[in-house]
């Protein structure tokens, strides 16, 4: 207050002074750096380095540094992020920033790894526990029924737009940990979010581990993923709602002791019938449900969405297998918009609550499974059948025994 | 003496046109009560005719009149009356000088401390007769007697003038970003953050001499607004010694003697501060970031509930004045007055999140239990050196606290069978010093220089704010409570700080440049004024992290087998479930707290008053030159300090004529141009949640000053007892007004405020107060005091932006999605009704006064994705007061308000139908207070 009492003396003086002379204050300049870097790479040596701020030209992040990321971490538009395969991402430990990966719209992100040299993005806190750092978001120009364009969680961009075919890079064997840090009330960051992402940009073979939130969000656009696995997120596993109309094969989920619902599909939940609606389709699905407090559910599909959701395994979910809720879902559901086929539910508190029995579902019968390995042919459908962008794959559930795709990148 | 008083404030008495075939009648009224002293402000009429004028300071008044038979009548209130038959002949002056004594039989206005003052009915219609502004003005004793007990209650019986949610002061639908408050004629600032006008219920009516607002633009003010200026007059020392103690009890009908949740606080929570009870542990508070579950730093525990009764609201004042004059010609006047009043209220209400096809997404019963106090301080020192230099000293202090209960069950869309119950522990504080030296020389016969400084101090500390969320399973009746461990946001304590100094400084000269006998007929008045503001905000939440098997470890590990203890978590939340690590504190890190605020202003202005013979004219302009900064580290980009900036020049011109019809009529025009600024809270990037699943609302750094063009005509007709019937039509264009938008986000409704196309505001007022009797001559009608005003009110913001540009780094447009892109001004209602009736019971010095309010239904909350626009139903409220003089020095009051105690109702309209989100009712107050002069 000192300064501010001496600044406003001195000001009073220089007004007085003046005497209707008016002079015009300092200009606030801001913004004046277009044409430098946006962002600052530190060397702390012993083989780290930090990264902080917006990533405005293609750089590389080498395997052989040990990364840090410094606050929220931007990709601009024009600009691509390649991450060698077998890179370390760390957060930094100052806990009152959030980290995270955000690649804004138009710029891409290049990050592949392989089954034996993932990419981990992780905590950089030496006891790790969910919630300690944001998690990777993508930002694309698809459709929303939000609006045209939106804002995502925690200031992480804008996102939205009318082309469903934007391609905003390629993630391939990246694994996150521990992210889905709290901003504010509905206001978390999850594992991966996809907002308004195209379908043009490939991600497979992705996992969300232990994250507080969801271990994968997308809002909007139709991005397509296959191959992830969600183990231990503390919210839902799989989480769509604004319009996403992508389509997902190859999905397990893996409560692990702690987590809300397996997929929770919404389409807008201001209005129901907002369009383009959530329309996803889905094949070839394990949901393992977890009893940490009775309240889990298998699929959890309301607010409106449409989609389809073939060879699926539900079990083990406290509180229900399927539960479709919101007149608007209860209607796509009567007119086939919204399906759930081919699929095995069994073992939960309920099988299915608020809705008839799918067709084509078996509640009975149940999967010999060992963790999520383990499929059933009787009663599957070829996706491929369905949508030639689905791998041909005849048999319910995700992960086939005898071929664990899970296997070497992912985390137990 | 009292001429002294009354500081420049009050021109020269005018009288009609000077006409030769004209008689005089000029006269002085002394007061027999005090030693003869000239009599200011009685009144003097000419019976049948509409002549009425009231005496100058030195108690002098001037009539020129057609010759011929009159009856003169000389009155002032709680003094007999004069009347007598005179006649005057054509160009020559008849003397009329008398002395008034008191009536024996006439009741003495109860609340009328002072015997001078502008407290008084008649002073103050006297004034805004005269005044070329379109003001309108109320004193306190007329205000006391409509059963006003604050600023805020008093304002809102004025034509076009309704207050929304107690805080809110809506001038002729304009919302609180179009006013201004001035105390004593300077700006005064709000110790709440997010009010730009100081809440009016602030100022109890002990303090207060008279208020009134200005609906026309007036160059010498602050140029951001385009509804009103309210400006507030304290209390001067204007009499003898005198020691007034004031005592009273209130009951409510719903509250008192009901059951009312506590917990534990600190020890002068009663008495509205906090001992430091809730202050941030220092271990705590000395880090910036706060994580886990150190025995040391532990937060005390206290989320345990206390049941109690509700008890009697009590109020207290006490209030001294003494007024000395010196043989030098100097005067000194003092006045301390302080005041305490405190008031418990249980409210039940709905907070219900409704979806475009009407079924409920959010639909929880709320309870609050609050307990509310209020002090003010208010010392007024006036040294008059002699009659042409005056300086006076007022300090005003006040602080209001408020310490809430809530807790809301019901229904959440995302829990699934689940009923959802949420518990928060409120307090705050407001706190406000205001001080200001002002003071005026003339220099000669026409040069008057005013000056004047102000230094405020604000605060506004919520601390220690504690919430915990429940869910119960629906299907079980009498299921047991568990915590909601899931959303890890909800359980928390929150702190915050804010801290505001304000300093403004003014210089004006007056010039006369041609004055008749009894009025400047022309003047030239220049000033320059600066103000600087600073704020310095800072919250920090803390969140409970609850391990996921917490609700089957307190029941199998600690025996809960009820589950989760509701009434009193501290069983379960404490130092043996923190050792046990099955709860920890989790702070949320958020580096872009800490936000600063600026907004200095620097302005100039002239204006040139010219009167032509019946026409007067005040035409000026004012140059203002404003920069506004928010400051702030970028939240994502730690490095990062993010600062915007608004600046402004802006010439604002005015124009006020005036033309008087006759004596007693007069027609006034006024066009001007004003702006309006965003507040610091709709600047800042800073997201808040004002509730528990209340609507998310954050600023926009992106903002932009509003421009707005004001037009007015009234007509206004005076009558001879104070009376005035009154019509006014009005107008205003308001270019890119700042209107509420909501934005489309990943995370659900997010309200920020947006520069919309445009407004139009268009209304009619009309007032009419008198006296009944004037008709008839039915004696007990002459005793009924009458009062009613209208007003209807058109408003429409059009906002057709479909984006606005998003603040968050890459930048980009992110959608507006309102669902209403025409809709009216937000608190805007069509219309507004006053009724006000009193009637004087002569012979047990009682005064009973009824007044009745209405407001049409106006909208509250902004809808999206085809949700409808919300509004709140209209009120109609009615309140007795029954005053009476026991003795000369005890009075007594009782009033009823809110009699009718009607249902308050928000509504959202969609698809046809009414969706009640909130209803409540508040309950009937009954109060009883007693004034005994000490001294």
């Amino acid at each position: 207050m000192k300064n501010t009492m001496k600044t406003i003396f001195n000001t009073t003086l220089a007004f007085v002074l003046a005497l209707g002379l008016f002079t015009s204050c300092e200009k606030d300049e801001e913004g004046g750096e277009e044409n430098n870097k946006e962002y600052v790479i530190t060397d702390l040596g012993d083989g780290e380095k930090s990264i902080e701020g917006i990533i405005n030209e293609n750089i590389t992040l080498e395997s052989a540094t040990k990364w840090i990321l410094k606050g929220g971490v931007f990709v601009k538009s024009g600009s691509t992020l390649t991450i060698e395969e077998g890179t370390m991402i760390s957060s930094d430990t100052d806990e009152s920033t959030t980290e995270f990966l955000s690649v804004l719209q138009g710029g891409k992100i290049n990050a592949v790894g392989t089954a034996s040299k993932p990419i981990v993005f992780t905590s950089g806190n030496a006891t790790q526990e969910p919630g300690q750092w944001g998690g990777i978001i993508v930002n694309g120009f698809g459709t929303l029924n939000t609006g045209a364009t939106a804002e995502g969680e925690g200031g992480t961009g804008v996102y939205g737009g009318n082309d469903n075919d934007d391609n905003s890079g390629v993630m391939k064997y990246v694994r996150v940990e521990y992210a889905g840090k709290i901003l504010g009330t509905d206001n978390e960051l999850n594992g991966f979010s996809f907002n308004g992402v195209g379908s043009a940009t490939v991600l497979e073979y992705l996992q969300a581990y232990k994250g507080s939130d969801d271990g994968f969000e997308f809002f909007g656009g139709a991005s397509q993923i296959k191959y992830c696995v969600s183990t231990g997120n503390e919210d839902d596993s799989f989480d769509w709602t604004h319009g996403w109309a992508g389509k997902a094969q190859f999905l397990v989920v893996n409560q692990m002791g702690k987590g809300d619902r397996g997929f929770e599909g919404d389409n807008n939940g201001d209005d129901n019938t907002l369009q383009p609606f959530s329309n996803p389709t889905i094949s070839n699905v394990t949901l393992i449900g977890y009893n940490d407090d009775g309240k889990n559910t298998g699929m959890r599909l309301r607010e409106g969405t449409k989609g389809k959701i073939y060879n699926a395994i539900v079990t083990s979910f406290p509180k229900s297998g399927v539960r479709v809720s919101n007149e608007q879902t209860t209607s796509n559901m009567n007119d086939g918009s919204l399906l759930v086929s081919n699929s095995i539910i069994f073992d939960n508190g309920t099988n299915f609550k608020d809705c008839a029995p799918f067709e084509s579902v078996n509640y009975t019968t149940p999967v010999s499974l060992n963790g999520y390995v383990g499929t059933e042919v009787t009663g599957a459908v070829d996706p491929s059948t369905k949508d030639s962008w689905f791998e041909s794959a005849t048999y319910i559930g995700a992960v086939k025994t005898g071929n664990d795709w899970t296997t070497g990148w992912t985390k137990l | 003496m009292k001429k002294i008083t009354l500081i420049a404030l009050l021109m020269l008495l005018s009288i009609g046109g000077y006409s030769q075939e004209n008689a005089f009648i000029k006269g002085r009224i002394l007061d027999k009560e005090n030693n003869d002293d000239p009599m200011s402000f009685a009144n003097v009429i000419l019976k049948n005719t509409d002549v009425g004028i009231t005496t100058n300071l030195d108690g002098e008044f001037e009539i020129d009149v057609l010759p011929g038979d009159y009856v003169i009548q000389i009155s002032f209130m709680g003094y007999e009356n004069i009347e007598e038959n005179i006649s005057v002949i054509a160009g020559q002056t008849l003397n009329f000088n008398r002395t008034l004594g008191v009536n024996a039989m006439a009741l003495e206005e109860i609340t009328l401390v002072e015997k001078i003052n502008r407290e008084g009915k008649s002073v103050l219609m006297l004034e805004r007769k005269k005044a070329t502004a379109m003001v309108q003005n109320v004193g306190s004793v007329e205000l006391a007697e409509k059963g006003a007990s604050d600023v805020s209650d008093g304002v809102t019986k004025m034509a076009g003038i309704s207050k929304v949610s107690s805080k809110y002061i809506f001038v002729r639908g304009m919302g609180d970003r179009y006013n201004n408050a001035t105390l004593n004629g300077m700006p005064i600032p709000s110790p709440t953050p997010d009010t730009k006008v100081i809440p009016l219920d602030i100022f109890p009516m002990g303090v207060v001499s008279s208020v009134s607002v200005d609906k026309s633009f007036d160059v010498s003010k602050a140029g951001d607004y385009a509804g009103g200026t309210i400006d507030i007059t304290t209390k001067a020392s204007a009499s003898n010694r005198k020691l007034t103690l004031g005592l009273g009890a209130t009951a409510n009908t719903i509250t008192t003697f009901q059951p009312f949740n506590s917990y534990n606080g600190g020890k002068t929570d009663y008495i509205g501060y906090d001992d430091g009870t809730r202050n941030l542990p220092g271990a705590i508070a000395s880090k910036n970031y706060y994580q886990g579950s150190d025995m040391n730093d532990y937060f005390p525990n206290n989320l345990d509930t206390k049941k109690s009764k509700s008890p009697v609201n009590i109020s207290a004042s006490l209030g001294y004045n003494d007024f000395y004059s010196y043989d030098n010609g100097s005067s000194l006047g003092i006045l301390v007055a302080g005041s305490f009043s405190n008031e418990n209220r249980v409210y039940d209400g709905l907070l219900r999140n409704i979806r475009a096809d009407n079924t409920a997404r959010i639909d929880y019963k709320t309870k609050q239990y609050s307990y509310n106090t209020t002090q003010t301080g208010l010392a007024n020192l006036f040294y008059s050196i002699n009659n042409d230099n005056k300086i006076e000293f007022t300090s005003f202090y006040s602080h209001l606290s408020t310490d809430d209960v809530k807790e809301t069950r019901g229904t959440h869309y995302d829990y699934d069978n689940q009923i959802v119950s949420s518990r928060r522990f409120t307090f705050k504080e407001n706190s406000l010093w205001w001080n200001q030296l002002r003071g005026t020389s003339s220099i000669n016969d026409n040069l008057t220089v005013s000056y004047g400084g102000t230094y405020s101090i604000a605060k506004s500390t919520e601390p220690d704010r504690r919430q915990l969320v429940f869910t119960q399973d629906a299907d079980i009746e009498n299921s047991p409570y568990e915590i909601n461990y899931i959303d890890r946001n909800e359980n928390h304590r929150f702190y915050s700080w804010l801290d505001e100094n304000e300093i403004t400084a003014e210089l004006s000269a007056k010039y006369v440049l041609d004055r008749t006998i009894d009025k400047e007929t022309s003047f030239i008045e220049g000033g320059l004024q600066s103000k600087f503001k600073e704020r310095n905000f800072n919250y920090r939440q803390f969140n409970y992290i609850f391990s996921s098997d917490f609700n089957k470890y307190i029941t199998e590990d600690l025996g809960f087998v009820d589950g989760f203890p509701y009434e009193t978590p501290d069983a379960v939340i404490n130092d043996e479930t923190f050792n046990a690590e099955k709860v920890k504190y989790n702070e949320r890190g958020d580096v872009s707290s800490k936000q600063l605020f600026n907004f200095n202003v620097h302005s100039a202005y002239a204006r040139y008053f010219k009167s032509f013979g019946k026409l007067d004219m005040l035409v000026g302009a004012r140059l203002e030159m404003g920069t506004q900064t928010v400051e702030y580290k970028n939240q994502q980009i730690a490095s990062r300090v993010d600062k915007f900036q608004l600046d402004d020049p802006y010439l604002l011109p005015s124009l006020i004529l005036k033309y008087n019809l006759n004596e007693a009529q007069s027609l006034k025009f006024s066009a001007s141009q004003t702006i309006s600024r965003p507040g610091f809270r709709e600047m800042s990037n800073f997201e808040y949640v004002e509730d528990f699943a209340g609507m998310k609302s954050r600023g926009n750094p992106n903002l932009h000053n509003g421009k707005n063009y004001n037009i007015d005509l009234r007509w206004e007709k005076f009558s001879q007892k104070g009376g005035v019937l009154a019509f006014s039509v009005f107008g205003k264009y308001l270019s890119t007004p700042i209107e509420k938008a909501m934005l489309a986000t990943a995370s659900g409704q997010l309200q920020t405020y947006v520069n919309a196309d445009y407004a139009y505001v268009a209304g009619l007022e009309a007032e009419w107060t008198g006296n009944l009797g004037k008709w008839t001559s039915n004696e007990h009608l002459e005793n009924i005091e009458f009062g009613v005003n209208a007003s209807y009110i058109y408003s429409r913001s059009t906002m057709t932006d479909a984006s606005i540009p998003s603040s968050s780094i890459g930048g980009g447009e992110v959608s507006v999605v309102q669902t209403n892109s025409v809709r009216p001004l937000e608190g805007a209602s069509p219309f507004l009704i006053n009724v006000d009736a009193k009637y004087r019971f002569e012979s047990i010095k009682t005064n009973v006064s009824l007044s009745y309010n209405v407001f049409g239904e106006r909208l509250i909350r902004v809808g999206s994705n085809n949700i409808g626009d919300a509004y709140e139903q209209p009120v109609n409220t009615l309140n007795l007061v029954i005053q009476s003089k026991l003795t000369n020095r005890l009075k007594l009051k009782f009033s009823a308000k809110n009699i009718l105690n009607p249902t308050i109702r928000e509504i959202q309209y969609q698809n046809n139908v009414d969706n009640v989100v909130n209803e409540y009712t508040k309950g009937v107050n009954l109060s009883l207070s007693v004034n005994y002069d000490l001294m």
